[in-house]
Protein backbone atom coordinates (compact mmCIF):
# COMPACT_ATOMS: atom_id res chain seq x y z
CA UNK A 1 0.00 0.00 0.00
CA UNK A 2 1.12 3.49 -0.92
CA UNK A 3 1.68 5.82 1.72
CA UNK A 4 0.54 9.46 0.81
CA UNK A 5 3.13 12.60 1.13
CA UNK A 6 2.21 14.55 3.71
CA UNK A 7 2.80 18.42 2.67
CA UNK A 8 5.58 19.58 4.86
CA UNK A 9 3.87 23.24 4.56
CA UNK A 10 0.94 22.35 6.98
CA UNK A 11 3.02 20.32 9.67
CA UNK A 12 2.21 21.79 12.75
CA UNK A 13 5.48 23.32 14.86
CA UNK A 14 7.22 20.63 16.80
CA UNK A 15 7.57 22.95 20.25
CA UNK A 16 6.84 21.12 23.20
CA UNK A 17 6.81 23.03 26.37
CA UNK A 18 9.88 22.17 28.64
CA UNK A 19 7.40 20.69 30.83
CA UNK A 20 5.80 18.37 28.86
CA UNK A 21 7.25 14.95 28.86
CA UNK A 22 7.17 12.74 25.60
CA UNK A 23 4.80 10.46 26.79
CA UNK A 24 2.22 13.58 27.02
CA UNK A 25 3.18 14.65 24.02
CA UNK A 26 2.56 11.65 22.32
CA UNK A 27 -1.02 10.83 24.12
CA UNK A 28 -1.89 14.85 23.21
CA UNK A 29 -0.86 14.11 19.80
CA UNK A 30 -3.29 11.09 19.55
CA UNK A 31 -6.24 12.42 21.07
CA UNK A 32 -6.26 15.52 18.36
CA UNK A 33 -5.83 12.98 15.78
CA UNK A 34 -8.09 9.86 16.67
CA UNK A 35 -10.25 11.87 19.30
CA UNK A 36 -10.18 11.42 23.03
CA UNK A 37 -10.57 7.58 24.69
CA UNK A 38 -13.91 6.35 25.44
CA UNK A 39 -13.74 3.38 28.09
CA UNK A 40 -11.21 1.96 26.26
CA UNK A 41 -10.93 -0.69 23.09
CA UNK A 42 -12.06 -3.73 25.23
CA UNK A 43 -15.29 -5.02 26.26
CA UNK A 44 -15.91 -3.27 29.94
CA UNK A 45 -18.29 -4.66 32.09
CA UNK A 46 -19.96 -3.49 35.66
CA UNK A 47 -21.18 -5.12 37.88
CA UNK A 48 -22.38 -4.27 41.48
CA UNK A 49 -21.84 -6.82 44.03
CA UNK A 50 -25.27 -7.61 46.26
CA UNK A 51 -25.69 -6.27 49.74
CA UNK A 52 -24.42 -8.52 52.34
CA UNK A 53 -26.18 -9.13 54.66
CA UNK A 54 -26.59 -11.09 57.52
CA UNK A 55 -29.50 -13.63 57.75
CA UNK A 56 -31.76 -13.39 61.04
CA UNK A 57 -29.76 -12.75 64.05
CA UNK A 58 -26.45 -13.31 65.76
CA UNK A 59 -27.77 -13.40 69.90
CA UNK A 60 -25.68 -11.60 72.50
CA UNK A 61 -26.52 -9.39 75.37
CA UNK A 62 -27.77 -5.06 75.05
CA UNK A 63 -26.62 -4.96 78.62
CA UNK A 64 -25.04 -1.33 79.24
CA UNK A 65 -22.78 -2.22 82.30
CA UNK A 66 -22.57 -5.86 81.03
CA UNK A 67 -20.68 -4.76 78.11
CA UNK A 68 -18.59 -2.21 80.06
CA UNK A 69 -17.39 -4.47 82.13
CA UNK A 70 -17.10 -7.09 79.46
CA UNK A 71 -15.35 -3.83 78.03
CA UNK A 72 -13.04 -3.27 80.94
CA UNK A 73 -12.21 -7.06 81.52
CA UNK A 74 -10.36 -7.67 78.02
CA UNK A 75 -8.78 -4.16 78.59
CA UNK A 76 -7.46 -5.58 81.51
CA UNK A 77 -6.30 -8.83 80.01
CA UNK A 78 -4.53 -6.40 77.53
CA UNK A 79 -2.33 -5.20 80.50
CA UNK A 80 -1.75 -7.94 82.24
CA UNK A 81 -0.14 -9.22 79.10
CA UNK A 82 2.47 -5.99 79.38
CA UNK A 83 0.00 -3.82 76.61
CA UNK A 84 -0.63 -0.37 77.37
CA UNK A 85 -3.87 -0.63 76.10
CA UNK A 86 -6.36 2.26 76.07
CA UNK A 87 -10.19 1.47 76.44
CA UNK A 88 -11.30 1.52 73.93
CA UNK A 89 -8.19 0.10 72.34
CA UNK A 90 -6.27 0.82 69.30
CA UNK A 91 -5.17 -1.04 66.27
CA UNK A 92 -1.80 -0.62 67.04
CA UNK A 93 -2.38 -2.28 70.47
CA UNK A 94 -4.49 -4.77 69.53
CA UNK A 95 -2.15 -5.77 67.19
CA UNK A 96 0.39 -5.85 69.07
CA UNK A 97 -1.67 -7.55 71.72
CA UNK A 98 -2.46 -10.60 68.85
CA UNK A 99 1.23 -10.58 67.89
CA UNK A 100 2.17 -12.33 71.68
CA UNK A 101 0.31 -15.14 70.21
CA UNK A 102 2.36 -15.38 67.02
CA UNK A 103 4.05 -18.43 68.11
CA UNK A 104 3.20 -22.24 67.57
CA UNK A 105 2.20 -22.91 71.73
CA UNK A 106 -0.39 -20.00 72.23
CA UNK A 107 -1.90 -19.25 68.81
CA UNK A 108 -5.20 -21.24 69.77
CA UNK A 109 -5.89 -18.75 72.43
CA UNK A 110 -5.99 -15.59 69.78
CA UNK A 111 -9.35 -17.46 68.84
CA UNK A 112 -10.56 -16.94 71.95
CA UNK A 113 -9.65 -13.63 72.82
CA UNK A 114 -10.31 -12.61 68.91
CA UNK A 115 -14.56 -13.59 70.27
CA UNK A 116 -13.50 -11.64 73.60
CA UNK A 117 -12.69 -8.47 71.82
CA UNK A 118 -15.42 -8.53 68.98
CA UNK A 119 -18.10 -9.47 71.66
CA UNK A 120 -17.04 -6.56 74.41
CA UNK A 121 -16.48 -3.89 71.90
CA UNK A 122 -18.72 -4.17 68.46
CA UNK A 123 -22.37 -5.41 67.86
CA UNK A 124 -23.87 -7.12 64.83
CA UNK A 125 -26.60 -5.03 63.39
CA UNK A 126 -28.78 -7.89 63.81
CA UNK A 127 -28.96 -7.26 67.33
CA UNK A 128 -29.61 -3.67 66.78
CA UNK A 129 -33.67 -2.24 67.04
CA UNK A 130 -34.76 -0.76 64.17
CA UNK A 131 -31.69 -1.88 61.98
CA UNK A 132 -31.72 -5.90 62.04
CA UNK A 133 -32.16 -5.84 58.16
CA UNK A 134 -29.63 -3.12 57.57
CA UNK A 135 -26.82 -3.83 54.96
CA UNK A 136 -23.75 -1.95 56.55
CA UNK A 137 -21.50 -0.09 53.79
CA UNK A 138 -17.92 0.23 54.55
CA UNK A 139 -15.52 1.88 52.32
CA UNK A 140 -16.29 1.61 48.51
CA UNK A 141 -13.55 -0.79 46.34
CA UNK A 142 -13.62 -1.63 43.12
CA UNK A 143 -12.06 -4.98 41.79
CA UNK A 144 -11.08 -5.51 37.89
CA UNK A 145 -10.49 -9.00 36.44
CA UNK A 146 -9.51 -10.71 32.89
CA UNK A 147 -8.46 -13.46 31.61
CA UNK A 148 -9.16 -15.44 34.72
CA UNK A 149 -7.08 -12.86 36.69
CA UNK A 150 -7.57 -9.97 39.52
CA UNK A 151 -5.76 -6.97 39.12
CA UNK A 152 -5.70 -3.69 41.40
CA UNK A 153 -6.33 -1.27 38.39
CA UNK A 154 -8.66 -1.03 35.78
CA UNK A 155 -5.36 0.10 33.78
CA UNK A 156 -3.42 -3.87 34.17
CA UNK A 157 -6.81 -5.51 33.50
CA UNK A 158 -7.40 -3.37 30.28
CA UNK A 159 -3.67 -4.62 29.17
CA UNK A 160 -4.50 -7.63 29.81
CA UNK A 161 -7.50 -7.54 28.04
CA UNK A 162 -5.74 -6.42 24.87
CA UNK A 163 -2.93 -9.14 24.96
CA UNK A 164 -3.08 -11.18 21.29
CA UNK A 165 -4.58 -14.10 21.70
CA UNK A 166 -6.73 -13.03 24.77
CA UNK A 167 -10.32 -12.59 25.69
CA UNK A 168 -10.98 -8.99 24.95
CA UNK A 169 -12.61 -8.35 27.79
CA UNK A 170 -12.21 -6.90 31.19
CA UNK A 171 -14.60 -6.69 34.18
CA UNK A 172 -15.18 -3.71 37.25
CA UNK A 173 -16.78 -5.15 40.37
CA UNK A 174 -18.43 -2.80 42.86
CA UNK A 175 -18.20 -3.77 46.79
CA UNK A 176 -18.55 -1.92 49.90
CA UNK A 177 -16.82 -3.86 52.13
CA UNK A 178 -14.38 -3.52 55.76
CA UNK A 179 -10.82 -2.89 53.82
CA UNK A 180 -9.22 -0.68 56.74
CA UNK A 181 -9.33 -0.24 60.21
CA UNK A 182 -11.13 2.95 60.14
CA UNK A 183 -14.22 1.68 58.28
CA UNK A 184 -15.03 -0.30 61.60
CA UNK A 185 -13.76 2.28 64.04
CA UNK A 186 -16.31 5.08 62.44
CA UNK A 187 -19.26 3.05 62.79
CA UNK A 188 -21.50 4.35 64.83
CA UNK A 189 -22.39 2.91 68.25
CA UNK A 190 -24.81 1.01 70.07
CA UNK A 191 -25.48 0.85 73.71
CA UNK A 192 -21.67 1.51 73.85
CA UNK A 193 -20.60 -1.06 71.06
CA UNK A 194 -19.71 0.05 67.32
CA UNK A 195 -22.46 -1.65 64.96
CA UNK A 196 -21.22 -4.00 62.03
CA UNK A 197 -22.01 -6.61 60.25
CA UNK A 198 -20.80 -9.94 58.88
CA UNK A 199 -17.82 -8.14 56.59
CA UNK A 200 -16.68 -5.82 59.42
CA UNK A 201 -15.97 -8.98 61.57
CA UNK A 202 -14.13 -10.65 58.90
CA UNK A 203 -12.11 -7.83 58.31
CA UNK A 204 -10.99 -7.71 62.29
CA UNK A 205 -10.53 -11.38 61.94
CA UNK A 206 -8.38 -10.75 58.96
CA UNK A 207 -6.69 -7.68 61.37
CA UNK A 208 -6.24 -9.49 64.51
CA UNK A 209 -5.75 -13.14 63.82
CA UNK A 210 -3.63 -12.65 61.03
CA UNK A 211 -1.39 -10.41 63.61
CA UNK A 212 -1.50 -14.05 65.45
CA UNK A 213 -0.04 -15.40 62.44
CA UNK A 214 -2.87 -17.15 61.24
CA UNK A 215 -3.35 -17.49 57.14
CA UNK A 216 -6.61 -15.83 57.32
CA UNK A 217 -8.91 -16.67 54.00
CA UNK A 218 -11.52 -14.82 53.43
CA UNK A 219 -15.21 -16.30 52.61
CA UNK A 220 -18.16 -15.22 51.17
CA UNK A 221 -21.49 -17.28 49.59
CA UNK A 222 -25.35 -16.37 49.39
CA UNK A 223 -28.21 -19.01 50.66
CA UNK A 224 -30.49 -19.93 48.76
CA UNK A 225 -33.06 -17.48 50.53
CA UNK A 226 -30.92 -14.35 48.97
CA UNK A 227 -28.89 -13.67 52.44
CA UNK A 228 -25.20 -13.32 51.78
CA UNK A 229 -22.57 -13.76 54.33
CA UNK A 230 -18.87 -13.05 54.94
CA UNK A 231 -16.78 -15.35 57.20
CA UNK A 232 -12.56 -16.07 57.28
CA UNK A 233 -10.85 -19.66 57.04
CA UNK A 234 -7.89 -19.24 59.55
CA UNK A 235 -4.94 -22.03 59.45
CA UNK A 236 -2.32 -22.21 61.57
CA UNK A 237 0.66 -22.39 60.26
CA UNK A 238 2.37 -24.79 62.41
CA UNK A 239 0.00 -27.44 62.85
CA UNK A 240 -2.32 -26.97 59.75
CA UNK A 241 -5.03 -27.02 62.07
CA UNK A 242 -8.62 -25.08 60.55
CA UNK A 243 -10.92 -22.43 62.08
CA UNK A 244 -13.58 -20.58 61.02
CA UNK A 245 -14.64 -17.20 62.15
CA UNK A 246 -18.54 -15.79 61.55
CA UNK A 247 -18.94 -12.44 63.13
CA UNK A 248 -17.65 -12.70 66.64
CA UNK A 249 -17.74 -16.28 66.90
CA UNK A 250 -14.86 -18.52 66.34
CA UNK A 251 -15.47 -22.64 65.10
CA UNK A 252 -12.92 -25.25 65.70
CA UNK A 253 -12.72 -28.96 65.57
CA UNK A 254 -13.67 -30.18 62.39
CA UNK A 255 -13.77 -30.04 58.56
CA UNK A 256 -13.67 -26.81 57.00
CA UNK A 257 -16.37 -27.89 55.23
CA UNK A 258 -18.61 -28.33 58.34
CA UNK A 259 -16.92 -25.33 60.47
CA UNK A 260 -18.30 -23.12 57.17
CA UNK A 261 -21.66 -24.44 57.66
CA UNK A 262 -21.50 -24.31 61.53
CA UNK A 263 -20.58 -20.87 60.70
CA UNK A 264 -23.65 -20.37 58.28
CA UNK A 265 -25.84 -21.76 60.83
CA UNK A 266 -24.84 -20.04 63.62
CA UNK A 267 -25.69 -16.35 61.86
CA UNK A 268 -29.08 -17.19 61.14
CA UNK A 269 -28.80 -19.56 58.02
CA UNK A 270 -29.87 -22.97 59.94
CA UNK A 271 -31.93 -24.69 57.55
CA UNK A 272 -30.91 -22.89 54.60
CA UNK A 273 -28.73 -24.16 51.66
CA UNK A 274 -25.57 -22.05 52.00
CA UNK A 275 -24.38 -22.78 48.14
CA UNK A 276 -20.78 -22.25 47.63
CA UNK A 277 -18.16 -20.90 49.50
CA UNK A 278 -16.11 -18.34 47.55
CA UNK A 279 -13.09 -17.74 48.40
CA UNK A 280 -10.31 -14.43 48.24
CA UNK A 281 -7.27 -12.85 50.05
CA UNK A 282 -9.61 -9.89 51.32
CA UNK A 283 -13.09 -9.80 51.62
CA UNK A 284 -13.89 -7.74 48.24
CA UNK A 285 -11.60 -10.30 46.09
CA UNK A 286 -13.96 -13.27 48.12
CA UNK A 287 -17.08 -11.30 46.66
CA UNK A 288 -15.79 -10.70 43.23
CA UNK A 289 -14.56 -14.52 42.89
CA UNK A 290 -18.28 -14.68 43.71
CA UNK A 291 -19.50 -12.55 40.68
CA UNK A 292 -17.09 -14.50 38.13
CA UNK A 293 -18.04 -17.90 39.47
CA UNK A 294 -15.05 -18.59 40.26
CA UNK A 295 -12.61 -20.11 43.60
CA UNK A 296 -15.10 -21.50 45.63
CA UNK A 297 -15.74 -24.44 48.09
CA UNK B 1 -12.85 -29.46 49.29
CA UNK B 2 -10.18 -27.60 47.25
CA UNK B 3 -9.49 -24.30 45.59
CA UNK B 4 -11.20 -24.33 42.05
CA UNK B 5 -8.83 -22.63 39.93
CA UNK B 6 -9.27 -19.11 37.92
CA UNK B 7 -9.37 -21.14 34.85
CA UNK B 8 -13.09 -21.45 35.23
CA UNK B 9 -13.49 -17.47 35.30
CA UNK B 10 -11.75 -17.47 31.85
CA UNK B 11 -13.71 -20.30 30.25
CA UNK B 12 -16.97 -19.10 31.29
CA UNK B 13 -16.04 -15.43 29.75
CA UNK B 14 -15.24 -17.17 26.52
CA UNK B 15 -18.78 -18.69 26.88
CA UNK B 16 -17.57 -22.98 27.78
CA UNK B 17 -19.43 -22.69 30.59
CA UNK B 18 -22.95 -22.07 31.37
CA UNK B 19 -23.96 -19.38 33.60
CA UNK B 20 -24.72 -20.94 37.47
CA UNK B 21 -26.08 -18.50 39.21
CA UNK B 22 -28.71 -15.60 38.63
CA UNK B 23 -26.10 -12.82 39.22
CA UNK B 24 -23.23 -14.21 36.79
CA UNK B 25 -25.98 -14.34 34.28
CA UNK B 26 -26.69 -10.31 34.99
CA UNK B 27 -23.40 -10.13 34.28
CA UNK B 28 -23.42 -11.42 30.91
CA UNK B 29 -26.41 -9.70 29.99
CA UNK B 30 -24.42 -6.87 31.25
CA UNK B 31 -21.32 -7.62 28.65
CA UNK B 32 -23.56 -8.02 25.46
CA UNK B 33 -24.96 -5.06 26.23
CA UNK B 34 -21.56 -3.02 26.31
CA UNK B 35 -20.89 -3.77 23.26
CA UNK B 36 -17.21 -3.64 22.02
CA UNK B 37 -15.59 -0.16 21.11
CA UNK B 38 -12.94 1.21 19.04
CA UNK B 39 -11.54 3.19 21.96
CA UNK B 40 -11.83 6.62 20.61
CA UNK B 41 -14.18 8.73 19.83
CA UNK B 42 -13.27 9.89 16.25
CA UNK B 43 -12.44 5.63 15.40
CA UNK B 44 -16.13 5.34 16.94
CA UNK B 45 -17.61 8.14 14.08
CA UNK B 46 -16.12 5.96 11.55
CA UNK B 47 -17.74 2.90 12.59
CA UNK B 48 -20.99 4.69 12.97
CA UNK B 49 -20.50 5.96 9.83
CA UNK B 50 -19.96 2.46 7.79
CA UNK B 51 -22.64 1.53 9.76
CA UNK B 52 -24.42 4.12 7.85
CA UNK B 53 -23.41 3.16 4.29
CA UNK B 54 -24.48 -0.71 5.05
CA UNK B 55 -27.79 0.50 6.08
CA UNK B 56 -28.11 2.72 3.22
CA UNK B 57 -28.36 5.67 5.39
CA UNK B 58 -25.42 7.82 4.54
CA UNK B 59 -23.59 7.76 0.87
CA UNK B 60 -20.10 5.79 0.24
CA UNK B 61 -18.47 9.24 -0.78
CA UNK B 62 -19.22 10.56 2.65
CA UNK B 63 -17.58 7.54 4.32
CA UNK B 64 -13.91 7.56 1.69
CA UNK B 65 -14.12 11.78 2.91
CA UNK B 66 -14.16 11.04 6.28
CA UNK B 67 -11.31 8.14 5.96
CA UNK B 68 -9.49 10.45 4.01
CA UNK B 69 -9.62 13.00 6.55
CA UNK B 70 -8.66 10.59 9.51
CA UNK B 71 -5.81 9.15 7.27
CA UNK B 72 -4.62 12.68 6.78
CA UNK B 73 -4.81 13.44 10.41
CA UNK B 74 -2.94 10.22 11.24
CA UNK B 75 0.10 11.13 8.76
CA UNK B 76 0.38 14.63 10.37
CA UNK B 77 0.86 12.99 13.51
CA UNK B 78 3.54 10.72 12.82
CA UNK B 79 5.34 13.46 10.78
CA UNK B 80 5.07 16.00 14.48
CA UNK B 81 6.35 12.75 16.15
CA UNK B 82 8.48 11.28 14.07
CA UNK B 83 11.48 14.09 14.85
CA UNK B 84 11.77 12.90 18.35
CA UNK B 85 13.69 9.52 18.86
CA UNK B 86 11.59 8.11 21.74
CA UNK B 87 8.22 8.70 19.92
CA UNK B 88 9.60 6.86 16.85
CA UNK B 89 7.27 4.00 17.66
CA UNK B 90 4.41 5.99 17.95
CA UNK B 91 4.85 7.80 14.63
CA UNK B 92 5.49 3.96 12.87
CA UNK B 93 1.81 3.38 14.72
CA UNK B 94 -0.03 6.44 13.29
CA UNK B 95 1.50 5.33 9.98
CA UNK B 96 0.24 2.06 10.57
CA UNK B 97 -3.24 3.14 11.22
CA UNK B 98 -3.42 5.85 8.41
CA UNK B 99 -2.40 2.80 6.03
CA UNK B 100 -5.29 0.64 7.03
CA UNK B 101 -7.64 3.88 6.62
CA UNK B 102 -6.48 4.15 3.22
CA UNK B 103 -7.64 0.70 2.87
CA UNK B 104 -10.49 1.52 4.51
CA UNK B 105 -11.10 4.79 1.81
CA UNK B 106 -10.11 2.78 -1.04
CA UNK B 107 -12.78 -0.43 -0.53
CA UNK B 108 -15.59 2.44 -0.23
CA UNK B 109 -14.35 4.06 -3.39
CA UNK B 110 -14.66 0.64 -5.09
CA UNK B 111 -17.88 -0.15 -3.96
CA UNK B 112 -16.86 -3.14 -2.06
CA UNK B 113 -19.16 -3.27 0.66
CA UNK B 114 -19.05 -6.73 1.48
CA UNK B 115 -15.32 -5.74 2.68
CA UNK B 116 -15.74 -2.40 4.39
CA UNK B 117 -16.34 -4.09 7.87
CA UNK B 118 -13.27 -6.08 7.87
CA UNK B 119 -11.18 -2.90 6.96
CA UNK B 120 -12.69 -1.03 9.57
CA UNK B 121 -11.73 -3.71 12.44
CA UNK B 122 -8.14 -3.14 10.47
CA UNK B 123 -8.30 -0.15 11.65
CA UNK B 124 -9.47 -0.70 14.84
CA UNK B 125 -6.73 -2.97 15.48
CA UNK B 126 -4.06 -0.30 14.46
CA UNK B 127 -5.90 1.73 16.82
CA UNK B 128 -5.51 -1.01 19.67
CA UNK B 129 -1.40 -1.33 18.74
CA UNK B 130 -1.25 2.52 19.08
CA UNK B 131 -2.68 2.69 22.47
CA UNK B 132 0.18 -0.30 23.62
CA UNK B 133 2.41 1.77 22.59
CA UNK B 134 1.27 5.14 24.02
CA UNK B 135 1.24 2.93 27.38
CA UNK B 136 4.83 2.24 27.00
CA UNK B 137 5.81 6.10 26.38
CA UNK B 138 7.11 7.39 29.91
Amino acid sequence: MAVGAVDQATLPAVAPRASTTPGALARETADQALGRRTSGAVTVADAQVPAVRDADHAPDPTDRAAIRQQQADFVGTMRDAGIRAGNPPTRAQLREYFGTFNNAERRGEALEQFENYTTAFHVHTAEVEGHRQDDVRYSPETSYYSNGQYFRTEREARREARQEGNTPFYGRISSADASRWRDVNSRPGYNGRKIQDCEGFAYMSQELLGAAGYEVTHTNNQGADGSAHSMTVVRDPDNGQIAVTSNNKTFTGDTQEALLRQGWDWAGGRGVDPGTFYTGPTQARAQAAQQVGANGW
Amino acid sequence: MAWSPLERDRRKLEGLVPSQVDLVADLDESIRAAGATGGRERILALRERVEAVLGERASVGDLAEAAAELERDQRLAAAKLAGIPVLAPCAEAFLAVADRLIDLSELAAAGQMGLLLGALVNVEAAVDDLERVLEDVE
